[in-house]
């Protein structure tokens, strides 16, 4: 009201100009608030986009620099998960390659081999259990009902793997069977038996050829150097175990020929465990002087039982062995020191692989090419 | 003024419907990326840390391998050395009684010598050699029996810290009779400054440095000898910063790695300086030397180190540069021996006590 009545006193006093003036006033504040209040709308939109558009580019950076690490030289999409980029080739084997071990053992060995396999690379297995006649409070023991002698092994073997069967298939894809006096690399394991489904009915270990009258394509496992089966095979063992025309119904002769005839009339396959190059990687003996110095002859007992011809020589070993036998206790603590622990300075990092996946139809097992006999 | 009024309403919804929106985007960033960030940037300090251990910090360490051996053994122990570690020396020597050319066997002392009771002469005679022949083409110079069994990467690890021109002898760092000394079944190393005191005034010297006799005690005599001309002793436990344990090991490795106390001889644990554990945490991961390998014990040393390989070890990164110790660092971190105790050589018991 104040204002509109200074407004008309100007204009009755000097009605030209007055109404000019205040023409220009008017228009020329209105002009201002106008351009004052658009500028301040676009100002605010473009900070706030170019801040959001910052702030994803960060993002997008942070997660590229941080997935070569993790990566590993492991670049596939095939080996990745999302959500899962910390963990290690190894964890991803331990997760997606289940070993149940079983190891036999009798009560004679609890406190002198059995738990010292506990304290070394049976820990490294998702499961394990040994099969003795009396339980033990440090061991994870399962007390089977044949009697304790070497006679019995056989027996005591497929009691065993029945007891596997009906208790613990769900707790594992394969399940291998051990000595308390064998060194298992339950890693190399795992990197051998990736490319195969364990649903495949398969087992592996060091291929012997077999005794008797047999047929020409057939071996057996070292039992010493431990097999390992699919958990297929396993089932088929159990349920097929009691069929007189095809397995050995009593107790006695050698577990792992008995085995071997066994899975073979099951029509379970006996695979080749080498590797690309064709080296052993299960081994029935230690790796001691005279089997890598080459200082052996062509009498050695080795050449003339392997399935697959043998060489004495420091490369033919594989460099990623699964199981040595005859390992005593102290010598299990000496390979998981060298294996786990010590370092050797300037050994260089190579990025590791995982190797294809076999199908059941691709699969090819070797002849025997041994011609020692 | 309605439309003003309006207007300015409309401003101020807008600027807090913006504001709003930015920091809910930020805070929802940083609680998504906050438990992402700290690994990816550990990782990757940490493949800074090996980047830059890889790089080479000057040529490694030129080390002349004296290794005592004896005309029987030649074909056995001494082949396997040969076959195994002795290839990653600089040099390989072995100090003997009798000339043996296809291996490099150097005959130090006369024929009727060469056994065990004559191992310090053997020993005296060959580093004598060594002087002689190589001082001045090699940094550091070590000597083992022909049953020691050394990783030559890790001790150049070791020795990358120091300077072979500053007097440094290098070992398993024992005492007797208040007397420190190196064990020698674990083998020890002489620096080229050592090895030139050694040879110019310990060896002629009957007052420095016990002379030539049958059943002298080798390593406890080099120990009196390397004191007495002021040569820095350097505990290879307390060689590497951050690692306390044992690197050079006087019994075979299997002694070590047994649980029970009954492995480990009473005399290791009187003459050593420090607890003597047993099991996985008895020895460094950066270990050197073991002592007592057998010819298969070597091969299979040799296997497990070189051949095997376990898929996808969780290997750590190796630590960085080595900053190379002076002459004042060395005399601070490992102070010159007291050699009050030492009694007058001549007088001295040939066979000593726990020998």
């Amino acid at each position: 009201m104040a204002g509109e009545y200074i407004i008309l006193e100007n204009s009755s006093t000097y009605p030209g100009f007055h109404s000019s003036s205040n023409g220009l006033a008017n228009g020329m504040y209105r002009s201002a608030q106008r351009i004052s209040t658009d500028r301040l709308v676009l100002l605010i939109l473009l900070v706030s986009t170019t801040v959001i558009g910052l702030f994803a580019y960060w993002d997008v950076m942070v997660l590229n620099a941080g997935a070569l690490p993790l990566s590993r030289g492991t670049s596939s999409v095939d080996y990745m998960e999302p959500g899962l980029r910390n963990e290690t080739l190894a964890e991803k084997m331990h997760r997606e390659v289940r070993v149940l071990c079983w190891v036999l053992t009798t009560p004679k060995y609890h406190k002198t081999r059995a738990i010292h396999v506990l304290r070394t690379w049976g820990k490294r297995c998702n499961k394990i259990y040994f099969m003795t006649s009396e339980p033990d409070d440090e061991l994870p023991t399962v007390v089977l009902t044949k009697p304790d002698r070497y006679e019995m092994l056989w027996g005591k073997t497929k009691e065993a793997f029945v007891h596997i069967h009906e208790q613990m298939r769900h707790e594992a894809d394969w399940f291998i069977k051990a000595d308390d006096d064998t060194y298992l690399f339950l890693e190399n394991l795992r990197y051998m038996l990736y490319p195969y489904s364990p649903e495949t009915p398969i087992y592996f270990g060091f291929n012997y050829k077999m005794v008797g009258t047999h047929q020409k394509n057939e071996s057996y496992m070292s039992g010493g150097s431990g097999y390992v089966l699919s958990r297929e095979a396993l089932r088929i063992f159990a349920e097929g175990v009691n069929d007189t025309t095809k397995c050995r119904q009593e107790d006695d002769h050698a577990e792992d020929v008995e085995m071997g005839k066994c899975l073979f009339n099951l029509g379970v396959k006996a695979g080749d465990s080498r590797d690309e190059q064709l080296r052993n990687r299960f081994y029935p003996i230690a790796p001691y002087g005279a089997l890598l110095s080459g200082n052996v002859g062509m009498d050695f007992w080795l050449y003339k039982y392997a399935y697959y011809n043998p060489r004495s020589c420091m490369d033919c070993l594989s460099e990623y062995p699964v199981a040595f036998h005859y390992v005593h206790s102290k010598q299990l603590y000496v390979y998981d020191y060298f294996n786990y622990q010590f370092q050797l300075s300037g050994r260089a990092q190579v990025a590791e692989r995982l190797p294809k996946k076999i199908r059941e139809e691709e699969l090819v097992i070797p002849e025997s090419d041994n011609p020692v006999s | 003024m309605t439309a003003k009024m309006k207007l300015r309403s409309q401003l101020h919804l807008l600027t807090g419907f913006m504001a709003g929106f930015v920091l809910a985007f930020v805070l929802l960033l940083y609680v998504y990326d906050v438990s992402r960030v700290t690994p990816c940037w550990s990782s990757t300090s940490t493949m800074t840390t090996a980047t830059t251990a890889r790089i080479e910090d000057g040529p490694p360490p030129r080390i002349l391998c004296m290794v005592l051996t004896c005309p029987e053994n030649v074909q056995s122990l001494a082949r396997s050395v040969y076959e195994t570690w002795g290839q990653r020396c600089s040099r390989l020597i072995f100090a003997s009684s009798e000339d043996y050319e296809p291996l490099g066997v150097v005959g130090v002392v006369e024929p009727t010598g060469g056994g065990y009771e004559d191992l310090w002469n053997k020993t005296r005679e060959g580093f004598r050699h060594v002087w002689e022949h190589y001082a001045g083409d090699y940094d550091w110079f070590l000597k083992a029996d022909d049953d020691t069994y050394v990783v030559m990467e890790n001790l150049q690890h070791l020795l990358r810290g120091f300077d072979p021109n500053t007097p440094v002898f290098f070992g398993y760092k024992m005492s007797r009779y208040n007397v420190s000394y190196m064990s020698g079944g674990a083998s020890y190393i002489l620096s080229r400054e050592a090895l030139h005191r050694f040879a110019t005034q310990a060896y002629e010297s009957e007052v420095i440095c016990p002379q030539p006799k049958k059943m002298g005690i080798e390593d406890f005599y080099m120990g009196i000898c390397m004191q007495n001309v002021g040569v820095h002793f350097v505990d290879s436990t307390h060689a590497l910063d951050g690692d306390t344990k044992p690197k050079f090991m006087p019994l075979d490795l299997e002694n070590y790695m047994s649980d029970a106390n009954y492995t480990i001889p009473e005399w290791l644990r009187l003459m050593s300086l420090s607890r003597v554990e047993t099991g996985l945490a008895c020895c460094s991961n950066y270990s050197v030397a073991f002592h007592y390998a057998s010819r298969e014990r070597m091969f299979l040393y040799e296997f497990l180190i070189y051949h095997l390989k376990v898929f996808d070890p969780n290997q750590i990164s190796e630590r960085g540069h080595r900053s190379r110790l002076t002459l004042s660092d060395l005399t601070r971190r490992f102070p010159l021996e007291d050699n009050s105790n030492i009694k007058d050589l001549l007088q001295m018991s040939e066979k000593p006590d726990n020998f």
